[in-house]
């Protein structure tokens, strides 16, 4: 489309298709695509063809009677002109704007990725540690935002944009209004989003720096819970909600979320003005500590490959940090037929569960003697994948946290981007990037440490060198040798500490390695036991494992706790829907290792025990577990039957 | 002749089992899946093991359970364990018999 003829005057745009843009050169800016919609224009990726960068170009909606006579430039310009002032990388900066006939435009730093609300829409809820992330960088810009005297008064999932790096910028100040009271463009604006609008605003009040931090408040719950705070079939039901409902607890949702998240969401939803946070900073200071509480306690719904204690409630029961965690409920089938009162092998909070089976105990008790050595600045949990190597890491966190600073993050979760560096520092409050990013969190540490006189202990968990999500681990290794600010706990695979040799001069003080073996066949054996008497009650019949069947089941798992898991509670599936309570060899031949039974056996294709038992091949892998675990051989001639 | 043999011989016996108190399937005979029973009477005998000390019996030599149609009858002796599927039930009492006859021969 060619470019508009150019207008002294300002004209309105009816019956003008703004979304049709494309190839429209509005300065020096060259449309290509439509990236947004609003009620207030339609956002597009231009290239600037002055400077050869992306730049966003948001293209005004308007008409002359709406206008009633104002230039819409002003109105642009006003919004520019207020995020001038701000001047903060976590907000989206605005380069200018213009009118070009009857086009009125604003150029904006252009974000490569996606809204908070995209990634809702896609996702659903977040991560608590993804959201609580989005919450605190938000916060940072709102903070920059009031100190320079502009209210954003539309804040919302929406105006959330998160960058490739996981940066999370506020954008579309087009609402926004100066402290002073002067509404810019106030011919064109309603009060913010309905779903995040505070109670004062809904009254026909003023927006302020507090309304602000409610609609942020309202956005967390959004994207902890995938639900905006207050829903209903209309605006009234909203509005009333906004006005007399008390802040929802998201735990309802998520019960595993630390109580200071709940305080957190209380606080910034409060009705009153004066009842919130007083200033974006406090809110930030929150943020950060329910961060640490995750980072340092496990999400809920994080994996585990440990069982649960077994004189524990079979339904929920209360941890130390006070919330209901829900104990996973065992498949119908496994409750019916075996009388499973919860889940056997199955993920549960890894936190509250106080068993742990060899070889994670002994393991356990040489890291922590490893950590109480003040010489040790670096210590590195080896084992390969699904060993429970997370579950000992989340338990050391978890405990050290009773007496020092604890940061711990699991390197491998999906972050947006983030790198490991970049998170640390988001924890510590310091600059994310840059050289300064390490010696900024270094001196924090070190602050922390002088202090509470202990070292601050960071966890970093499923760590793999080389790798893009830990950039930035070598210099904070390095810095925490050479500074002893604080020791730090790694988990990764085999092989881990030669690779951070590669990189890290560590100069006669190498890092303990603790390995963490797979679990032997005895080990196998305990750990089916004490999962049985964790997840029935004592009175049910009992379920027995023949000793041919823990062999084969060690075999084929090879030790590895994830493996384990999956085969055993496929052979308690199998089991139970042949109604048998002795599980042979054959439920741990034939038990699946990549399918999970509990929920598809009405519908998988499970397999049928044969006529002959063991067949030719299988017979030779029992024999050879046998010859292994100094058993005789499996009698010849003595074949079972069905 | 083995102890296994001895037993699955007594009229009634329609099969058993050479386990150990591991549950450890070693020989079988007749008509049962060894693996099965030797498995559960591996249970039930070191279970009961420990009964048969707490309630004074001192070592436990034979248990007996029976049920509407089938019984089973287990020898203890040192670490290993001789299981018989006695089928009738009502056979059962004849084969005790018979098995404590054979126990006074190994005394």
């Amino acid at each position: 489309m060619a470019p508009p003829p150019a207008s002294a005057d300002p004209q309105g745009t009816p019956g003008l298709d703004l979304s049709r843009l494309v190839g429209t050169k509005l300065g020096n800016y060259r449309l290509e695509r439509v990236i947004g919609r609003g009620r207030m224009g339609v956002v597009y990726l231009a290239k600037d063809e002055a400077l050869l960068r992306p730049t966003a170009i948001k293209v005004l909606a308007w008409d002359a009677e709406e206008a009633r006579g104002q230039d819409p430039v002003q109105w642009f310009l006003s919004e520019a002109r207020l995020v001038a002032r701000i001047n903060d990388p976590r907000v989206v900066q605005i380069y200018g704007a213009a009118r070009q006939g009857d086009w009125c435009y604003i150029a904006m730093e252009y974000v490569a990725g996606r809204s908070a609300e995209a990634l809702l829409a896609e996702s659903g809820a977040l991560r608590p540690e993804v959201a609580t992330d989005i919450l605190l960088q938000a916060a940072s810009a709102l903070l920059a935002a009031h100190r320079s005297g502009v209210v954003h008064r539309d804040v919302k999932p929406g105006n959330l944009l998160m960058g490739v790096e996981g940066i999370t910028k506020l954008s579309d100040f087009g609402m926004a209004l100066g402290v002073a009271g002067t509404l810019m463009g106030s011919a064109h604006v309603r009060a913010g989003t309905p779903y995040y609008t505070a109670p004062e605003v809904w009254r026909g009040g003023g927006a302020s720096p507090a309304s602000d931090i409610y609609s942020l408040g309202a956005t967390y719950f959004h994207l902890l819970t995938g639900r905006p705070p207050f829903d209903g079939p209309d605006l009234a039901t909203v509005e009333k909600a906004h006005l007399g409902a008390p802040p929802p607890d998201p735990r309802i949702h998520l019960p595993g979320l630390p109580p200071a998240c709940a305080a957190l969401l209380q606080r910034a939803m409060a009705k009153l003005p004066g009842e919130r946070h007083a200033t974006a900073q406090e809110l930030m200071w929150d943020a950060r500590r329910v961060l640490q509480d995750l980072s340092a306690g496990g999400a809920p719904g994080a994996a585990v490959d440990h069982p649960p204690e077994a004189a524990s409630a079979p339904s929920s029961r209360a941890t130390d940090a006070g919330p209901v965690i829900a104990v996973p409920l065992p498949p119908e089938v496994l409750a019916e037929r075996l009388h499973f009162e919860r889940r056997p092998f199955a993920a549960v909070d890894p936190i509250s569960p106080p068993y742990l089976a060899e070889p994670l105990t002994s393991a356990r008790r040489r890291v922590e003697a490893a950590l109480a050595d003040p010489a040790n600045a670096v210590v590195v949990l080896t084992a390969p994948p699904g060993s429970g190597a997370t579950t000992l890491l989340r338990r050391t966190a978890a405990e050290a946290r009773q007496d020092r600073l604890v940061l711990a993050l699991d390197v491998r979760s999906a972050h947006e981007g983030r790198t490991l560096l970049q998170r640390l520092a988001g924890l510590a409050g310091v600059a994310e990037s840059g050289p300064e990013a390490t010696e900024g969190l270094l001196v924090w540490l070190a602050e922390e440490r002088r202090q509470r006189r202990l070292p601050p202990l960071v966890v970093l968990d499923g760590v793999q060198v080389p790798h893009p999500s830990t950039t930035g681990l070598f210099p904070l290794v390095a810095g925490a040798l050479a500074t002893r600010a604080a020791t730090i706990l790694i988990g990764g695979g085999p092989g881990l500490v030669a690779a951070l040799a590669q990189g890290i001069e560590f100069r006669g003080r190498p890092p303990v390695e603790v390995p963490l073996p797979v679990l032997d066949h005895d080990q196998v054996a305990h750990y089916v036991r004490a999962w049985l008497q964790a997840s029935r009650p004592a009175a049910a019949p009992p379920i027995v494992f023949s000793p041919d069947a823990l062999l084969l089941v060690a075999q084929r798992s090879a030790g590895v706790l994830d493996r384990l898991n999956l085969l055993a509670e496929n052979m308690l599936v199998l089991a139970a829907v042949g109604r048998q309570r002795t599980l042979t060899s054959w439920h741990a031949w034939a038990a699946s290792d990549r399918e999970r039974w509990a929920e598809s056996w009405r519908t998988a294709a499970l397999p049928a025990r044969p006529i002959r038992w063991p067949t030719r091949e299988a017979a030779e892998v029992i024999a050879a577990c046998r010859r292994a675990a100094g058993l005789p051989p499996w009698p010849a001639g003595s074949g079972g039957t069905t | 002749m083995s102890d296994l043999a001895l037993i699955s011989k007594i009229p009634g016996v329609s099969g058993a089992v050479l386990g150990d108190l591991d549950g450890t399937f070693l020989e079988a005979s007749g008509d049962v899946d060894g693996e099965v029973m030797a498995a559960e009477m591996g249970f039930v005998a070191s279970t009961l093991a420990g009964a048969g000390e707490a309630l004074g019996l001192g070592t436990l030599r034979r248990v007996s359970a029976a049920g509407p149609t089938r019984a089973n009858v287990l020898v203890l002796r040192a670490s290993k364990v001789i299981a018989g599927k006695v089928a009738p039930a009502r056979a059962l009492t004849a084969v005790e018999k018979a098995i404590d006859k054979i126990f006074q021969e190994w005394i």
